[in-house]
């Protein structure tokens, strides 16, 4: 149920990134690429239930959601938004 | 276009977290995380432990409840400040709501802050507050599974109290198996056995958050 918080966070971290880096800006996000560690605090079918109600109407609307799990070599634990993708320029 | 970005979601908690311990560092206050699931015990805990410490350290409670202040018109019989956080059906406290309460209360002229966490056995783990300790209050009738089945919380507590003992001779449950469960999910765990509402049985723990408050004051 923390994931209704979680949502916002990643919401306000999705438009922070958009403002600081030009190759995002005026262009639609088509996919948002999450990375998680065992055991999981967040949980994403519960993540997408809460974070597609809040992008309802907003320049996130109809983004796809992609979950993977760091492998055990990598050092990072916990919920990571690991990248952004956009639709290339025409 | 892939963008790769590579941010920790919760640090947009855990900074803040990190901003709350640095601000209780500063002026030396030790402060509790107590967290269970509903009816486990926290708030009893508390009451007897306000009896312990109030008159030898200068205590306060930042309580979190769904919508009432149940929870802290039980501390009322003690003088020292109570900050109530509700959180309108929010299911865990986070370092913002924690945030607010430093800036509420006189760090200054405290030694100890007991934070009661709203009751919920998942939610709570994901934020960090800034605590120096997570205490895990676990009711006996919780039954011999729940360690494993709720990892995360048991992870991450420092300390889990098995509660309610005075009843486990009425029930069928192994309090051995349930403490080896703790110890599987959380090797470095401390765990103490008590009832919470019997104050004879809270020796160790008084004991336990003496030696915790004067190590941080020694730091």
């Amino acid at each position: 149920m923390h994931e209704s918080k979680v949502a916002e966070y990643v919401y306000e971290i999705v438009e922070e990134t958009v403002k600081e880096d030009p190759d995002l800006q005026n262009r639609k996000i088509t996919q948002l690429i999450f990375k998680l560690s065992k055991p999981y605090t967040v949980y994403p079918d519960s993540f997408c239930f809460y974070f597609e109600e809040l992008i309802k109407g907003t320049f996130l609307e109809g983004t796809n959601l992609e979950f993977e799990e760091f492998e055990e070599d990598e050092s990072e634990k916990g919920f990571f938004l690991a990248s952004i993708e956009v639709e290339d320029p025409e | 276009m892939k963008i790769k970005v590579l941010k920790n979601v919760m640090l947009k908690n855990n900074a803040l977290g990190a901003d709350n311990r640095w601000e209780f560092k500063k002026n030396s206050v030790f402060v509790l995380n107590m967290t269970s699931s509903p009816g486990a015990g926290k708030t009893t805990l508390i009451k007897n432990s306000l009896a312990e410490f109030t008159d030898k350290y200068k205590m306060a409670i930042i309580e979190g409840d769904l919508y009432t202040s149940r929870d802290a018109e039980q501390f009322t019989d003690f003088d020292i400040p109570i900050y109530q956080i509700n959180t309108e059906g929010g299911c865990h406290l986070d370092a913002k709501m924690i945030h607010a309460a430093i800036d509420d209360l006189d760090l200054n002229d405290l030694d100890f802050i007991l934070i009661e966490n709203v009751g919920n056995l998942v939610c709570p783990a994901a934020f960090d507050l800034g605590a120096d300790r997570m205490v895990l209050v676990y009711s006996i009738t919780e039954g011999e599974d729940k360690p494993k089945k709720y990892a995360t919380m048991f992870e991450k507590a420092d300390i889990v109290v098995i509660n309610k003992m005075d009843i486990a001779p009425h029930l069928n449950i192994d309090v051995d198996k349930v403490e080896s469960e703790i110890k599987e999910v959380n090797p470095g765990c401390k765990v103490l056995r008590l009832s919470a509402d019997k104050p004879e049985t809270l020796k160790e723990w008084y004991e336990w958050v003496r030696k915790e408050i004067e190590s941080k004051s020694k730091e």
